[in-house]
């Protein structure tokens, strides 16, 4: 198989919100790349982060610092036009169907929207704007009939079809799926994802699919990125992490999906306790509390990413010393 | 309650999704309400009433209205209502039916106008507010909190003395008095939308924020603003009333409602019908207003919580 | 990661009835027409027994369990004809007070979201508190002592019973849910989505907990969900419901492993399973038929890959199975997903 090119490379990439209680470490020092037509999940829980690298990436939070390089190019250093053009390359899908959408635009509108806004085609241009919006929606497989509805009128699936055919609206390259099948009925959510894949298989896309249902991510996946509180605590190929996952809340992660299958369980590791607030957070590893493995060492230390095995990276002193 | 939307409609369904503007689903639902209805109806027959007394003035030039509804005639002083003189006539013997129509122009009018000046001052300071957050809001708002903490009376008659009696300035009066929910208002509203997914989506293509309040905020923001200014027509009539009854707004012998009370007053215990006829418009047009304004709220507002 | 054989046993068949509904017909009255949402539905509960109801978005499920607390608004609401037997007694002929007492004290409901289901400005051991004040005769400094161990019970330190409920996480909050439906200690709990808005690793903790506790009052419980995972793991007995009917229903086990209707088997393709190896989800082509207008036929005609002729314009029954497992098709003897 030919050599996939780089296409999105984050480096040390960090977010910080200032709150009256103190500051809010969203995305703390995350790196990470993408090849071109590839796929990185990012599976995490409540306050992980993942919604907000999603976000920052594409620079709708301004990163706090950090390095992202999109074909070759630091966007961060990027003025407010090249932005804009950029943008065109870099869409985003959302996860409510129900808010993602202006109520007052068409289908037609809301796809049209984009193109309009890049300037791709004048507002006056009516029959090109529509040929582009047929063949969009073509694409997602909306029936024609629904180019003149309001999306109140249409059901959670076909929504999100619609929010598809509008970030593909300008042929972008790489998109943030941003939990896009989580707010779906389950026999909706499998033609969502068929068709994400159909449609990444045609385009060529590549994708940042973000979701906390790890055994969505499992198949659509090239490699998979664990969060917790705003820290990366894995990183491996897809395959590599069900098989063998290491940092222990992604086994506890794992083992917590309940299987369709009354004969099997997993081994299952409970956690104890809840999430802590990601604000003012203590130092040391973040998840020591509630970790079966801790040691005197993970409450001080600093704990890094590290390469365990060839490609698969873990952020642990334990599984790290354990394994050298 | 698992109730589905009706237009869940099945793959083999052909042609069965409606082509309905969101104009006219919201006055489907505005039509079922039948107060909002009376309501409607109402203002309607004012707004009649308002073009056919300024059509004729306008044709007659002003003949009719200098001799029936100014000219004094004391022959029919307090009259009281009889079939040449439906509602009776006032202290100078004027057919109070006709000066009450003629007075419409001025409630409708002027209450309108107020209220315009109102959301066309204040709404631009609170959709600024609502939508850079921060340090701008804090100021417009304190700014507004100031307005608002003068009573309404007070702050126009203020205004009124200040400037002088005349119809422009019960105009600014008003208006100036009115701003400050306006803006509150609006900003809730741009608030309330400015966090949806569709704006950030909107952003992540590049829009600038003047597309973005103009085409997405504003759109979606203006259901709670639409009925606030139905309803404060209502309190800005009632306050065109307020103001020429104590002498600072309309001034006679202009038919004013207001105005025409004011004289009524001492004349209740022998000639109640002078009272009691425009407190009846003044309360039913009101009325009319609010209702209006109820119905439009829920014809507009469930659709936008889909 | 490796996974565990269960060995479960088949269960007591010999158990007391404690709920029945017996066809159970529920519309909605509305102005664009009639909502078709409960037709003809049978269903048993035995003591202690969880029951999984699978279901998805319009096809009745919370209807159901509205139904049997008789927290419908009727209008727009209405009991077209069933019985719901609890105990014998049919909860939709006894009067208000009456159901009144049985509500909280011998049916508890739990609901989804456990933001909106808790008061905002009462503390939480009041809130518990006053669930068992309703029901039980007793003082308050009694009930106070009673909150205290249901809350222990449920996994919350007991020092947190002053607390307001903005001060629990999710997780939290739906435990103080559960502490308040159990407190009276009832025969049945009715369960809607109780760990759909949580994380997944809370939904195991908060799951494992009401195993627990269900071992210990023996209550009967239906678990409502859309999620085959859960069921699978938590469930006794399963039904799966489709536009206002049960589909197929059975042993948990005898329905996993065979699965007799077209649209279970389609939902169980159609979902990601991390334990298999899949390259392509087979989703369910189409949508449910709107309630307001049902085809004549077996509702899941329009949807299925083994429909034949006669499926489009006759309603199956259900068709026995084998042991406690129906299922309504036509085809049932000839389909299987049966797993070797």
């Amino acid at each position: 198989m030919a050599e996939r090119k780089e296409l999105l490379r984050v480096e040390h990439l960090k977010k910080y919100f200032e709150t009256r209680r103190g500051t809010l470490f969203a995305v703390d020092d995350v790196s990470f790349s993408i090849n071109e037509g590839e796929t990185l999940g990012v599976v995490g829980e409540s306050g992980c982060g993942k919604s907000t690298l999603g976000r920052a990436i594409l620079r709708l939070h301004e990163p706090t610092s950090g390095k992202i390089f999109f074909n070759g190019e630091n966007i961060l250093s990027y003025d407010k036009d090249k932005m804009k053009k950029l943008r065109s390359s870099m869409q985003i899908i959302f996860q409510d169907p129900y808010s993602s959408l202006n109520p007052r635009m068409t289908v037609s509108q809301a796809i049209a929207a984009p193109l309009i806004i890049q300037g791709i085609f004048r507002p006056k241009e009516k029959d090109e704007i529509q040929k582009k919006v047929d063949e969009m929606m073509t694409l997602v497989g909306l029936a024609k009939r629904f180019a003149n509805s309001y999306p109140h009128e249409l059901d959670g699936g076909r929504r999100q079809r619609i929010g598809i055919a509008r970030a593909l609206s300008l042929d972008p390259k790489f998109i943030v799926c941003d939990e896009p099948v989580s707010a779906l009925d389950v026999s909706i959510q499998a033609q969502i994802l068929n068709l994400m894949q159909e449609l990444q298989e045609q385009l060529g896309l590549t994708y940042l699919f973000i979701t906390h249902d790890l055994s969505v991510v499992k198949h659509l996946s090239d490699n998979i990125l664990v969060m917790y509180l705003g820290n990366v605590v894995e990183l491996a190929d897809s395959r590599e992490l069900f098989k063998k996952p290491l940092h222990p809340y992604t086994k506890a992660l794992l083992s917590a999906i309940p299987i369709p299958d009354p004969d099997l369980t997993m081994e299952r590791i409970l956690l104890e306790g809840e999430i802590t607030s990601p604000i003012n957070l203590p130092v040391g590893c973040r998840f020591a509390k509630r970790c079966s493995l801790m040691r005197p060492d993970c409450l001080t230390g600093k704990i890094t990413l590290e390469e365990i095995e060839p490609g698969h990276f873990v952020a642990c002193n334990v599984v790290a010393s354990k394994l050298n | 309650m698992c109730v589905l939307n009706k237009n869940n409609t099945v793959e083999s369904e052909v042609g069965t999704v409606r082509d309905r503007t969101l104009f006219q689903q919201a006055w489907n639902q505005f039509k079922r309400n039948r107060r909002a209805m009376v309501g409607l109806w109402i203002i309607t027959a004012l707004i009649f009433i308002l073009i056919v007394t300024i059509v004729i003035d306008f044709l007659t030039d002003y003949s009719i209205y200098d001799s029936f509804v100014i000219k004094q005639n004391l022959r029919n002083k307090l009259a009281k209502p009889s079939l040449t003189h439906f509602l009776g006539c006032d202290e100078f013997g004027r057919d109070l039916l006709l000066r009450i129509l003629w007075g419409t122009k001025y409630s409708l009018l002027l209450g309108f106008s107020a209220v315009s000046l109102s959301f066309l001052i204040g709404g631009p300071f609170g959709m600024i507010a609502g939508f850079y957050g921060g340090r701008i809001d804090n100021v417009i708002m304190r700014v507004m909190d100031v307005f608002m903490a003068c009573p309404f009376i007070l702050l126009a008659m203020a205004i009124v003395a200040a400037l002088g009696i005349s119809t422009t300035n019960l105009l600014i009066a008003l208006g100036v008095s009115g701003m400050a929910s306006f803006s509150r208002v609006t900003r809730a509203s741009v608030m309330a939308v400015k966090d949806k997914e569709y704006i950030e989506a909107a952003r992540a293509v590049g829009a600038s924020d003047l597309r973005i309040i103009v085409q997405y905020i504003f759109p979606n923001a203006m259901a709670p603003i639409l009925v606030q200014i139905t309803l404060r027509i209502g309190t800005a009539i009632l306050l065109v009333a307020g103001l020429s009854y104590i002498g600072l707004g309309i001034q006679p012998p202009a038919p004013e409602w207001g105005a025409i009370l004011t004289s009524a007053k001492m004349y209740m215990r022998d000639a109640w019908h002078i009272s009691a006829f425009p407190g009846l418009f003044l309360v039913t047009t009101v009325v009319a207003f609010n209702l209006f304004g109820d119905g439009l709220r829920d014809a507009l507002d469930p659709k936008l919580k889909k | 990661m490796h996974w565990i054989q269960n060995s479960k046993s088949s269960g007591d068949n010999n158990l007391e009835k404690i709920l029945e509904i017996k066809n159970l017909t529920v519309h909605y009255e509305i102005e664009d027409g009639t909502v078709h949402a409960l037709n003809g539905i049978n269903l048993v509960l035995e003591e202690g027994v969880t029951l999984g109801l699978i279901g998805e978005t319009g096809a009745g499920k919370t209807t159901l369990a509205k139904a049997i607390m008789r927290i419908i608004p009727q209008p727009p609401g209405k009991v077209v004809s069933g019985e719901v037997l609890f105990n014998g007694t049919n909860l939709l002929k006894i009067n208000n007070a009456a159901m009144r007492k049985i509500r909280g004290e011998q049916i508890s409901m739990i609901f989804q979201d456990p933001m909106s289901s808790l008061n905002p400005v009462m503390k939480v051991g009041d809130q518990i508190a006053e669930a068992i004040k309703t029901h039980e005769h007793i003082s308050s400094v009694e009930a106070n002592q009673k909150a205290c161990e249901m809350i222990e019970l449920v996994g919350i330190n007991a020092e947190r019973m002053d607390e307001y409920p903005h001060q629990f996480s999710g997780g939290m909050k739906q435990r103080v849910v559960i502490a308040i439906a159990l407190a009276c200690s009832p025969k049945v709990l009715i369960a809607d989505e109780p760990t759909t808005a949580l994380d997944v690793t809370i939904q195991a903790q908060v799951l494992e907990m009401m195993q627990n506790i269900k071992k210990k009052f023996n209550t009967a419980t239906i678990l409502i969900t859309h999620d085959l995972g859960i069921v699978a793991q938590n469930c006794e007995k399963a039904a799966i419901i489709y536009a206002g009917e049960i589909v197929e229903c059975g042993g948990t086990r005898e329905i996993f492993k065979d699965m007799r209707h077209p649209y279970t088997i389609g939902l169980m393709n159609s979902i990601p399973k991390i334990h298999s190896d899949e390259k392509r989800l087979f989703p369910i082509k189409g949508l449910m038929p709107d309630p307001m207008s049902l085809p004549p036929g077996c509702r899941f005609y329009e949807r299925c890959k083994f429909a034949i002729e006669k499926c489009k314009n006759e309603a199956p029954e259900m068709v026995h199975v084998g042991g406690e497992h129906w299922a309504r098709c036509f085809l049932v003897k000839s389909i299987s997903n049966r797993v070797e």
